[in-house]
């Protein structure tokens, strides 16, 4: 037998799902609530009240318990690092996304 | 049977990742019946095999997040199909092999009396020949030839080597003739 008749033959052999199957799986997902919820990335009003939160976070761990210098020269140390780090979160967040497409 | 993902799918993908239902369900009605054909050539039962499907859709649903869009979705979906497909096997692989057996008794006993061949009985007789053949080779050639999977594709989703694969292939054509001619004798001009 050639390869083309084979693969008409085996072309014919798909099976079919009965009528109700793609209602029945999506049932399932819907009682069972498995897919993932859609993704939002920070707005900047999420930053700034996270950049404060964090902010004050810091400086309190770090003025009480280990007793570091709040400034070093006119730069508040913790707020410089708490930007970046909130800056750093919404660029992977960002990325994760458009890798995504 | 490139390696690339379609377009099409990409787009499906990310909006199921969003949480969208409706482009789940597109997702599930693209891939139900090659995934299901899969099924069968395993556990040779439809009831079973569309149990099981069930239960991967439910798997591709928790862990499509885990996809890299590195290789086609197919050969992601079909790798969780046939893995799913041998481990249920092994748990009810003496159940499925008395009702297939008690199956094969009725249609062939029905089958016998048709004289020629609509294309509905060339599908019965494919159908019936795909069962009789071993669940690798069956396996094989619809991954093959059905789902038009590369024999890369096919290592990654069976895990056989490549030489297994060329074997199943060559013995799964051969027998595939053997049993249909078995069946239908000189009819088996009629299918071609």
């Amino acid at each position: 037998m050639k390869d083309k008749d084979i693969k008409k033959l085996i072309e014919k052999s798909e099976v079919a799902t009965s009528v109700d199957f793609t209602d029945k799986v999506m049932q399932k997902i819907e009682a069972q609530n498995v897919l993932p919820s859609s993704i939002t990335i920070w707005s900047l009003r999420q930053i700034i009240v996270g950049f404060i939160l964090v902010t004050v976070i810091s400086i309190y761990l770090i003025h009480h318990f280990l007793g570091l210098k709040i400034l070093a020269g006119n730069i508040a140390v913790p707020f410089f690092w708490t930007l970046l780090l909130l800056m750093g979160l919404n660029y992977l967040l960002t990325i994760n996304r458009y890798k995504k497409i | 049977m490139g390696d690339k993902i379609q377009d099409s799918d990409i787009e499906l993908i990310t909006k199921v990742r969003n949480g969208d239902l409706n482009a789940f369900r597109s997702l599930v009605n693209l891939y139900k019946d090659k995934s299901l054909s899969l099924a069968v050539s395993i556990v040779k039962n439809e009831t079973v095999a569309e149990d099981i499907l069930q239960d991967v859709f439910m798997k591709m649903s928790r862990n499509i997040g885990t996809f890299k869009f590195k290789s086609k979705f197919s050969t992601w979906l079909y790798k969780i199909v046939v893995n799913t497909c041998y481990t249920e096997l092994k748990k009810k692989k003496n159940n499925i092999s008395l009702e297939e057996n008690e199956g094969a008794i009725y249609y062939v006993s029905v089958m016998e009396e048709v004289p020629s061949l609509k294309l509905e009985d060339q599908q019965l007789y494919i159908h019936k020949a795909m069962k009789r053949l071993k669940a690798d080779e069956a396996l094989v050639l619809r991954l093959f030839y059905l789902c038009e999977m590369s024999l890369k594709e096919i290592e990654i989703i069976t895990k056989f080597s490549t030489s297994k694969i060329r074997v199943d292939l060559h013995r799964g054509r051969k027998n595939l003739h053997l049993i249909l001619k078995q069946l239908l004798g000189d009819e088996i001009d009629n299918l071609l």
